[in-house]
């Protein structure tokens, strides 16, 4: 009976009724909302590189070396000898290798030295791998093939030529005019760093920086067939199984030949997102207010429908209605509200999700999942519903006392 | 004092806030009578009503309402007997104004179990009033599309379902012309006689006693009336 006459009551107020919903909703969904972007964040990030067991650089900071080799930003303070990438390809513990030699740049995106393993093993999100929706991966040195991103940036088309710049910033004052490579492969967009980055043969780099000394250009004639390489920044490693990585690891940072360091990509990636987890308090400081703001709003919506029902409260009065009974229906209107707004955010939410996917994953690269409640959403649903039943208690009990003071006699 | 007396006011005083409103030496009203009580405005009656529907509780003195001492009921003991044993009419009818006409009627019978389980025939009950307050075309219309004549039918049959022993009518047809007056109040008779309950009708307008078996003029029993009259000359 309760439940009919709130029911029918919140239907005669259809407006405000609904706005309060909508309202209640809209909070629901943007506490929601932000706790998806920032798993989608925190996924898209930690997902950067996967099936990589190490990445092997010259000693130095753990953190600087997955900057540059997985993000490519900053720059490595010492290079390795590329015999050390040679003995360990050929270690029976190791799958695959994947060199990169860094610090030239085009355009102001980073230049990549690497080979054909990269094409092959580099993986993201998971057990994605890269493809070439035009084009081929290169085959000779003066070959380059372009993140997706780098092509529509810059509007280039397989044949076209161009020419690289030494060093990372985009001055382009110095480039390396005398070699022009030419554009044979365009990537898939992966919505990773590998989108903005040119990729050319180690060949090719050594090519460049061939009749290069100390800064200063000798023009030297370049003879391709006697080209060698010489130096990497760093390279990933896929071992053939998890126990191996252990030993291999251990077996490369303790190498006297050579003085490297090993990380792990999945343990540093987590390190860095701890570091930065300011990011996650601002999401959730922000959720908090809109929760805020969403719970006084309905205070006030209640409190305006109190002052609308008093009359009908009144009457309720007369026909032998209790001031309990009384409390009871604002409570229940305040929960009905509550529970209406949890449930349209939830779908709300699942909605937006559904339909600003494409369009998010396109301009931010991250992937928007639809998951179930998680438990911590779960409580603080429930939580929302139980404030909405306890802040019915307040125009409850000042309805109660209306009742007692307006008596039967209401002359609104 | 016999079980007889639905009503049976002695030595009764109300104050609201240090103010006399009322103080009655004896007033008792038996059960089946029909009693016009009748006074100016001032006099006393919406108080002596809100009185006697157990919303405010005497200053001083006996209050005895179908049975029971008022003073000694608790707030929601009153309630309920209110709900259970008593019809109320108002001047402006207080229909909940969003549900139909059948749902306003039943609403007494929803807010009081004791009332509801005292209907041994609800739907017939039901039609019975619709038929008789000659509202049954209206039954699933909303509340707030009804004319005033309309809405005090329904307010009538409201107060009376579920035969209440007590009825009372606060200035019901004063929105009406005589015409109506006359014929809503013999309306109401009829039903209140054939629920056999008592029904007390206040009203200023004296143009309607001669309806009534007893009238009673609360300016000659309501002494704070009474001084103050005689102060005023």
């Amino acid at each position: 009976m309760m439940f009919r006459l709130t029911a029918k009551s919140l239907l005669n107020r259809k407006f405000t009724s609904s706005l309060t919903v909508l309202t209640l909703a809209l909070s629901i969904s943007l506490y929601l909302m932000v706790g998806r972007i920032k798993t989608a964040s925190q996924q898209s990030f930690m997902n950067t590189v996967s099936k990589v067991d190490l990445i092997v650089g010259a000693k130095g900071g753990s953190l600087e070396l997955l900057l540059y080799s997985v993000f490519h930003m900053g720059s490595a303070t010492n290079n390795i000898n590329y015999k050390a990438y040679e003995k360990y390809a050929s270690h029976p513990q190791v799958e695959a290798l994947i060199p990169l030699s860094l610090g030239d740049s085009h355009q102001g995106h980073r230049v990549v030295g690497t080979n054909e393993n990269f094409f092959k093993h580099y993986h993201y999100q998971g057990d994605k791998s890269l493809s070439f929706p035009q084009g081929r991966m290169f085959q000779r040195p003066l070959e380059v093939v372009l993140g997706s991103e780098v092509a529509s940036k810059l509007r280039y088309q397989l044949g076209q030529k161009i020419i690289l710049s030494h060093g990372v910033d985009d001055s382009g004052l110095v480039t390396h005019d005398k070699f022009q490579f030419e554009i044979v492969g365009i990537l898939a967009p992966t919505h990773t760093p590998v989108d903005r980055s040119v990729y050319v043969p180690l060949l090719g780099l050594e090519a460049i920086h061939a009749d290069w000394q100390e800064g200063y250009e000798k023009h030297v004639d370049v003879d391709m067939n006697k080209l060698q390489v010489s130096t990497l920044t760093a390279f990933m490693v896929i071992a053939k199984n998890r126990i191996a990585t252990l030993f291999l690891r251990q077996g490369i940072v303790t190498d006297s030949q050579f003085s490297l360091q090993a990380i792990i990509p999945g343990i540093e990636l987590s390190n860095m997102w701890q570091a930065l987890s300011y990011l996650e308090k601002t999401l959730a400081g922000i959720s908090a207010l809109v929760i805020v703001i969403g719970f006084l709003t309905m205070i006030i919506v209640l409190f305006h429908s109190l002052e609308e029902r008093r009359r009908e409260m009144a009457i309720y009065r007369t026909l032998g209605a209790s001031p309990g009974l009384i409390l009871g229906l604002l409570i229940m209107e305040s929960t009905l509200l509550s529970f209406l707004g949890t449930v349209a955010g939830v779908l709300i939410t699942n909605l937006m999700c559904f339909i600003l996917r494409p369009l998010i994953y396109a301009q931010l690269g991250l992937y928007l999942d639809i998951p179930a409640l998680n438990t911590e959403e779960l409580i603080f649903l429930g939580t929302f519903v139980g404030l909405g039943f306890v802040i019915g208690l307040i125009p409850g009990l000042k309805a109660y006392r209306n009742s007692l003071r307006d008596g039967l006699m209401v002359k609104l | 004092m016999t079980s007889n007396h639905v009503i049976h006011l002695e030595n009764l005083q109300f104050n609201y806030y240090e103010k006399h409103i009322l103080s009655f030496e004896h007033l008792t009203i038996q059960s089946g009578e029909s009693v016009f009580l009748y006074g100016p405005s001032g006099s006393g009656k919406t108080t002596l009503l809100n009185l006697l529907l157990g919303v405010h509780l005497p200053t001083s003195g006996r209050a005895l309402v179908l049975g029971q001492e008022l003073a000694s009921l608790s707030l929601r003991d009153r309630d309920h007997l209110r709900g259970e044993k008593m019809g109320a009419i108002f001047q402006s009818f207080n229909l909940i104004p969003f549900l139909s006409v059948e749902e306003n009627i039943l609403l007494p019978l929803q807010m009081n179990a004791e009332r509801r389980n005292k209907v041994h025939n609800l739907h017939q009950e039901l039609e019975t009033l619709l038929d008789h307050l000659n509202i049954k075309k209206l039954r699933n219309e909303k509340a707030m599309h009804l004319s005033v004549g309309q809405q005090q039918r329904v307010a009538a049959a409201r107060s009376l379902i579920g035969s209440p022993e007590l009825i009372i009518a606060d200035e019901p047809t004063s929105a009406l012309d005589q015409e109506h007056k006359e014929a809503f109040i013999k309306l109401l008779m009829k039903e209140q006689a054939r629920t056999r309950s008592t029904l007390i009708f206040v009203s200023h307008d004296q143009t309607l006693k001669h309806l009534f078996e007893r009238n009673i003029d609360l300016t000659k029993i309501n002494q704070i009336y009474t001084h103050k009259a005689e102060d005023e000359l």
